[in-house]
């Protein structure tokens, strides 16, 4: 397969269509990948596989079908989502893309460490692959695990120029599995990517089919009264925003896709009862979240983003578009089990078995109700007992007046931000209580009289910085997010991620840098620090060999996933010397977050918001790195 | 949100844990320096859009009836857009051709997160046709949604006689289901002065309440049913009464909102 030109891969890629359509995998057609061994391992990935010294990526665009009606993604190589990159850790990969569009395209490897030019970003690493080129990224491949790659030119991406990319580790893992499969997420469209943004910048929440409705309204005025309904409502109408605003483009265009399956296909995986299953999910959406479970099953996370970690057992994972997380199953039994990949906004699922031979079907589960986001979206500012809050969000506060109040007890606050406040006047407040308050960021605040507030403490009187690892006051690692009920199953949250070895680089962070990750929703503009890419003349500066804490501050009510180019993030989720580390990094509403970064990869790299249409509104910066 | 964070940005900040070591913005101003040839790894994009808001056929209380239009239309990026605005009518079976009661080409820039303002030229007269009589006026609009996601469009004019006139329109999206929507609809309309040949009286002049309920079978196209009330007050309301008009009337509506 090493270097397959075109002719051999239509055929195959042919062959396994029709494979495909009759339920049979590649194993049974005797198309069993040369890397795979004596264990079984099959039927990894449905697309194909590209390994060897030397590997060839042909891009072009063409008609296939995709859930049944005939589609025009851009295919890698014939295939949409593309091949399945396999490569070992330790050797030098040789990766040729050819340009077979007639537009420019790119191949970003994304989560690999690699020399910046050949990191695939037009404008950034390169000038981009023409229409007719062929670029050859030539790096070392110096880490192991599970990657992906996709396209870096303008919304391709969204047509399915992406694919997994695996890389074997040098030195046994530590874990052990008898089988693996690659579980490949991505959301479809069979509109023109072009009109999608257009649709969302023209008409706000033109995709949400899920609205509140007036029905909502009574349901809520019944079980919660009609003053408090109203009141409710009333914060978000004030603010001009829906509270249903989870997924900016949702299942009522996207047909969510497993390994280039719709939910219907019933794409299946196979497994041999009381096998160890390794499967290596990848978020590669353009724009959803999902929620993975396999009712029946628990899952123990071994990775997240291809970097090992301490194994967590839970029952469901929420993956961030760009994440990706490796779990082992232990599937028992001659009984299917159904992969379930719920979107975060419940319009829709992606699906596939894991069954001991095809044809098998498992239920499926219901899909959840769509949730309301609350208070911590909402950057508001209800109720005078804030004690025990966290994560409180006042961000793009006017003309807050507190004039008159009494008796207010800010206990055990943390993590306020306050950034972007105007005007306010806490005259007159008697008897406040601010003790126990943690890492209150008043920054940008104008006109604010707040005398003698905060002590700061030992640590920061020296440096100015909270220890190594510590948790922002204002993070919420500790839960999953919007639409999750914790109760129901055990689901993975950030603080559950431990490196399964310490990281070489140990020094505490020699400065910080802080970034507001803002947005217009009404005309979808996203920024950071309210300044689209357009409006910025420069990058973002980390000095060569430095130690650097980034924080993340979302001040805006959607998720965002912050994906950096060329190093690593390492998570301050509180794991101390574990600090784990991963290239995309999800910011929620309303949320602090901090990663450690060391900056030891010269050169200018891309940083941006990984949903799609965000990034190319403008969530995007350079880092040069000098 | 954007222009708050510009001023304060003047205005050096109050900071209490670590901001003094942080670099306001982490951006400097120096460029990318790129190898010329290569192309910016984000551009900004225009967008344009056409939105008939209202196409309707109107009937009164007084057995009149009436096609009516009101459309809008914008392209341009985040900033800074053109608009075209136009609203008109066609009474039928008056042996006159159609009217625009307002048709401007504006400038738009955004101010606010919710807001912008525009600035113009218009016309109001007959199409094509000497039926109705004619001015062009300058236009002045602020374009927005208030808190309560309440829909603005207030404009201020001054024809090339130098009559002044201001108008305002409001409207409100009420989700009944996801596809039907139920949107009340207010229009006042003010002078400066008195301008005999439009009917047109200083003060108030006339206000209107609608309601309109369309069912979105795509997002894209909505068919509508509605209803009206409008008033006309002081010297407008002597001026059409003279010509012996009705200054209090209701009627219903059918129609369809499209955009493109």
């Amino acid at each position: 397969m090493a270097s397959s030109s075109t002719v051999q891969t239509l055929s195959r890629r042919q062959l396994l269509k029709v494979a495909s359509a009759l339920g049979l995998s590649t194993a049974a057609l005797g198309l069993r990948p040369a890397w795979a061994s004596s264990a079984g391992l099959s039927n990894i990935y449905p697309q194909g596989v590209e390994q060897g010294n030397e590997i060839s990526l042909t891009v072009r665009r063409e008609s296939l079908p995709i859930a049944g009606k005939m589609g025009k993604p851009i295919t890698l190589n014939g295939t949409s989502p593309g091949p399945l990159i396999r490569l070992r850790e330790g050797q030098d990969a040789v990766l040729k893309v050819t340009n077979l569009l007639d537009e420019e395209t790119s191949v970003h490897w994304h989560g690999l460490i690699l020399p910046p030019e050949m990191d695939g970003v037009p404008g950034v690493s390169f000038a981009g692959i023409a229409p007719g080129e062929t670029f050859t990224a030539r790096f070392p491949v110096i880490q192991n695990g599970t990657y992906w790659y996709h396209s870096h030119s303008g919304l391709q991406e969204q047509l399915g120029h992406a694919g997994p990319l695996i890389i074997d580790a040098a030195e046994p893992e530590a874990f052990t599995y008898d089988r693996e499969h690659v579980l490949l997420l991505t959301d479809w469209t069979f509109e023109d990517p072009q009109d999608v943004f257009r649709h969302l910048k023209v008409a706000e929440g033109y995709y949400n089919y899920q609205e509140r409705t007036l029905a909502d309204f009574f349901a809520d005025v019944a079980e919660n009264g009609f003053a408090d309904t109203v009141a409710q409502r009333s914060m978000w109408e004030r603010m001009r925003m829906s509270s249903r605003d989870i997924a900016d483009v949702t299942g009522s265009t996207y047909t969510y896709l497993m390994n280039g399956h719709a939910a219907n296909d019933n794409w299946t995986a196979l497994f041999k009862p009381g096998e160890k299953v390794r499967l290596r999910v990848i978020n590669g959406s353009a724009m959803t979240y999902f929620d993975v479970r396999i009712p029946g099953l628990k899952m123990t996370v071994v990775s997240a983003d291809g970097q090992p970690v301490q194994p967590v057992p839970v029952d469901e994972f929420r993956i961030a578009v760009a994440e990706t997380y490796d779990v082992i199953i232990e599937p028992e039994g001659d009984r299917a089990y159904t992969v379930f990949a719920e979107s975060m906004d419940r319009s829709g699922y992606a699906r596939g078995t894991l069954a001991p031979r095809l044809g098998m079907v498992a239920p499926i589960p219901p899909r959840r109700k769509i949730a309301d986001r609350g208070m911590e979206a909402m950057a508001a500012h209800g109720g005078m007992d804030h004690s025990g809050m966290q994560g409180m969000d006042h961000s793009n506060m006017q003309g807050m007046d507190h004039s008159g109040m009494q008796g207010m007890n800010h206990s055990n606050m943390q993590g306020m931000d306050h950034s972007n406040m105007q005007g306010m006047d806490h005259s007159g407040m008697q008897g406040m209580d601010h003790s126990g308050m943690q890492g209150m960021d008043h920054s940008n605040m104008q006109g604010m009289d707040y005398p003698g507030e905060q002590e700061p403490t030992p640590e920061s009187r020296t440096t100015g910085l909270l220890p190594v690892g510590t948790a922002q006051p204002g993070s919420r690692y500790d839960q999953a997010g919007i639409g999750i009920d914790p109760s129901e199953r055990r689901v993975l949250v950030y603080s559950d991620l431990k490196a399964y070895t310490p990281w070489p680089d140990v020094r505490p962070p020699g400065r910080e840098l802080e970034l507001q990750l803002t947005g217009n929703m009404e005309r979808y503009m996203w920024s950071f620090n309210d300044k689209t890419f357009s409006e910025v003349n420069g990058p973002i500066h980390f000095e060569h060999g430095e130690r650097l804490r980034l924080i993340f501050v979302n001040n805006t009510m959607m998720e965002h996933p912050i994906h950096l180019h060329g190093m690593w993030m390492e998570l301050e989720n509180g794991a101390g010397k574990l600090i784990p580390r991963k290239h995309t990094l999800n910011v929620k509403p309303g949320e602090r977050v901090s990663a450690l970064v060391s900056a030891d990869a010269p050169g200018s790299w891309a940083f941006h918001c990984h949903l799609l249409y965000h990034m190319d509104a403008g969530m995007f910066r350079v880092v040069k790195v000098a | 949100m954007r222009f708050t964070t510009h001023l304060l940005a003047g205005l050096g900040f109050l900071t209490f844990t670590s901001a003094t070591l942080v670099h306001a913005d982490g951006v400097s101003d120096e460029g990318y320096d790129v190898p010329p040839g290569w192309g910016l790894p984000m551009e900004q994009h225009n967008f344009g859009t056409f939105l008939v808001d209202r196409l309707e056929y109107a009937w009164t209380d007084e057995n009149e009836e009436a096609v009516v239009w009101d459309f809008q239309g914008w392209y341009g990026g985040d900033f800074q857009r053109v608009y075209i605005k136009g609203e008109g009518e066609n009474e039928q079976g008056d042996g006159e051709d159609a009217e625009f009661e307002s048709l401007e080409v504006l400038y738009s820039h955004l101010i606010a997160d919710f807001w912008e303002l525009q600035g113009g030229v218009g016309y109001q007269g007959g199409i094509a046709s000497s039926d109705h009589p004619e001015r062009t006026y300058a236009v002045l609009s602020l374009l927005g949604t208030m808190p309560y996601s309440i829909e603005i469009d207030t404009s201020l004019r001054v024809s090339d006689e130098g009559d002044v006139s201001a108008s305002l329109e409001a409207e409100y999206d009420v989700r009944v289901t996801q596809r039907t929507i139920l949107q009340p609809r207010a229009e006042i309309e003010v002078a400066a002065s008195d301008v005999k040949a439009f009917g047109i009286g200083e003060g108030l002049n006339s206000t209107r309440l609608g309601m309109r309920l369309r069912y979105e079978l795509t997002r894209k196209f909505a068919p509508y049913i509605g209803a009206y009330w409008e008033k006309q007050y002081g010297n407008t309301a002597d001026m059409t009464r003279e010509e012996f008009g009705e200054v209090e009337g209701t009627g219903v509506v059918a129609g369809v909102r499209m955009w493109f």
